[in-house]
């Protein structure tokens, strides 16, 4: 059974079509690599599938229930793609801030216990961000800030997780890093992984399954499928084959 | 000149004063509270639209001799509604849809008084406020509602918070934003048509931005600038209230400069802190 089912998926946007027809599977402990160019939809996809953005037609469901029936959005965690702090004298700790990835699971009035406080610092631990639980949230660096907001979206020990661009702003060698710590989660922890990224030529390393959007779904399938697809020189150039499959 | 202390122990004998302390600390812990929700969220001006939206019903209420709080809070959480409508569905920028909001009430606030006479007197205490003039019931009333607040703040406090920090992954994790927003909304309202007694319309929204900044330059953390700001509302309203008695000040202009004090004397110790 599926853990997300996508089925003829269009979406509209000031009047003008930002998906169309589109239709996926994910089975659970999947990793997925959303790829695409810019404005091709994937930030909608994603947006749609978290109950974000209104859909024109079709039908997502979520753990075998439709959109509008699922409601138990603590199983999934979200790393949005802005993931440095706007304002960045929001009094808020690391700690405090992880805690909200908790909310989901609780009910009015929500209030934290001792095991949801052991849950964000096992969270930082495993993140390897402990150091940081005491510190505000909008003095640290793009590395520790996506690291503190991947913590919110595993605090709920979610079974889906969602990432809209996470290496965006990070340097190479923390961007490395990043994936192989979603990587693990993906295999130690089987967690299914819906990962968007510009980064075609890294992406392929980690993910088994490969989105390829442009409005409408171009590719989707394993990514040694995808390396072997004639039509990759169309979508990526004639260099594809080396930067992304890393194939001479 | 007569020595300063025993004329302020002589200064809380009197009922007004002990009745304005009780009422503007309250105020000013509602105020603060709610601000730094409002500041962090770029809608602190949603206190002065509101304040300067009640001229309108206060005008009203006024021309036909009823007691204006009972016209204000309805029409000012209509009025609160009106602006969360225009800038969630109307494609209309927060600031832009304050504005609107806040120029219809005084413009029709000011064409009653025009029409209206003799209650132009009234409607000037509303405008700059008669914190000294704060009677029993009214003071009951504070108190009442502030408790109610400060209740419903606790109770939605880490709604209130996650949606400060991230409103849109609120959403995503199923936390009610647009009941909490509303919920945030009507308590301000409540909160500014009571601050209009203590400080009036034109001043009522620095009860609100004040002590949220004060606290916001000196606090790490959410629970700290909160208790940070209510000390710095309470403060202030006492301070206010006594500098207005001793030097026979506006009291409630008196407590927005004794507020801009303290928020300069944080800004400047953060600033000394940093170098």
């Amino acid at each position: 059974m599926s853990i997300i089912s996508v089925q003829n998926l269009s979406v509209k946007m000031h009047n003008s079509k930002v998906l169309s027809d589109v239709s996926f599977e994910v089975a659970p402990g999947e990793y997925i690599g959303i790829v695409g160019p810019n404005g091709s939809g994937k930030s909608t996809l994603i947006r749609s599938l978290l109950g974000l953005n209104d859909i024109e037609s079709g039908r997502i469901e979520i753990m075998g229930k439709s959109l509008a029936q699922f409601s138990d959005w603590s199983k999934i965690g979200y790393l949005p793609q802005a993931t440095v702090v706007a304002n960045k004298s929001f009094p808020a700790s690391v700690g405090e801030v992880v805690a909200t990835g908790l909310l989901g699971c609780k009910s009015f009035p929500r209030r934290f216990n001792t095991t949801d406080r052991d849950a964000v610092l096992q969270t930082l631990e495993t993140l390897g961000i402990e150091h940081l639980h005491q510190e505000q949230v909008g003095k640290l660096s793009g590395g520790q800030s996506q690291r503190v907001f991947l913590a919110r979206a595993m605090v709920s020990n979610p079974d889906i997780l969602i990432l809209d661009e996470p290496t965006a702003a990070l340097d190479p060698v923390t961007r490395d890093h990043f994936y192989q710590t979603i990587a693990s989660l993906n295999k130690d922890q089987k967690k299914t992984i819906l990962l968007i990224t510009h980064d075609s030529a890294t992406i392929g390393r980690y993910a088994g399954k490969l989105l390829y959007l442009d409005r409408k779904v171009v590719f989707f399938g394993d990514f040694k499928e995808f390396c072997l697809s004639g039509d990759m020189s169309h979508y990526f150039g004639d260099f594809a084959q080396h930067l992304i499959c890393h194939q001479h | 000149m007569d020595p300063i202390i025993p004329q302020i122990v002589e200064a809380f004998q009197f009922g007004f004063i002990q009745r304005a302390v009780v009422a503007g600390c309250f105020i000013g812990v509602c105020c603060a509270v709610l601000g730094v929700f409002l500041v962090l969220r770029r809608l602190s001006l949603i206190g002065e639209g509101l304040a300067h939206f009640s001229l309108a019903p206060i005008g009203f209420a006024l021309m036909l001799g009823i007691y204006p709080l009972y016209v204000a809070v309805p029409m000012g959480i209509l009025a609160s509604f009106w602006i969360l409508h225009l800038a969630n569905r109307a494609n209309m920028y927060g600031d832009a849809a304050i504005g609107l909001v806040s120029a219809i009430g005084v413009a029709a606030g000011v064409i009653m008084a025009s029409l209206g006479s003799g209650f132009n007197v009234d409607l000037f205490g509303y405008l700059f406020g008669d914190i000294l003039a704060v009677t029993r019931l009214e003071s009951i009333m504070t108190i009442a509602l502030s408790f109610v607040v400060l209740m419903l703040v606790l109770l939605n406090y880490q709604d209130l918070f996650a949606i400060a920090f991230d409103e849109e992954y609120a959403r995503v994790i199923g936390l009610n934003t647009v009941r909490t927003n509303q919920i945030l909304v009507i308590l301000t309202t409540f909160t500014v048509i009571l601050g209009i007694k203590v400080v009036g319309i034109m001043l009522v929204s620095s009860l609100i931005i004040f002590p949220a900044v004060t606290a916001l330059q000196l606090s790490k953390g959410f629970k700290t600038a909160i208790i940070f700001a209510a000390i710095a509302a309470v403060c202030s309203v006492v301070m206010g209230i006594v500098l207005a008695f001793l030097f026979d000040l506006p009291a409630g202009a008196t407590i927005v400069i004794v507020n801009f004090v303290f928020f300069l004397t944080s800004y400047l110790l953060k600033k000394m802190t940093k170098s």
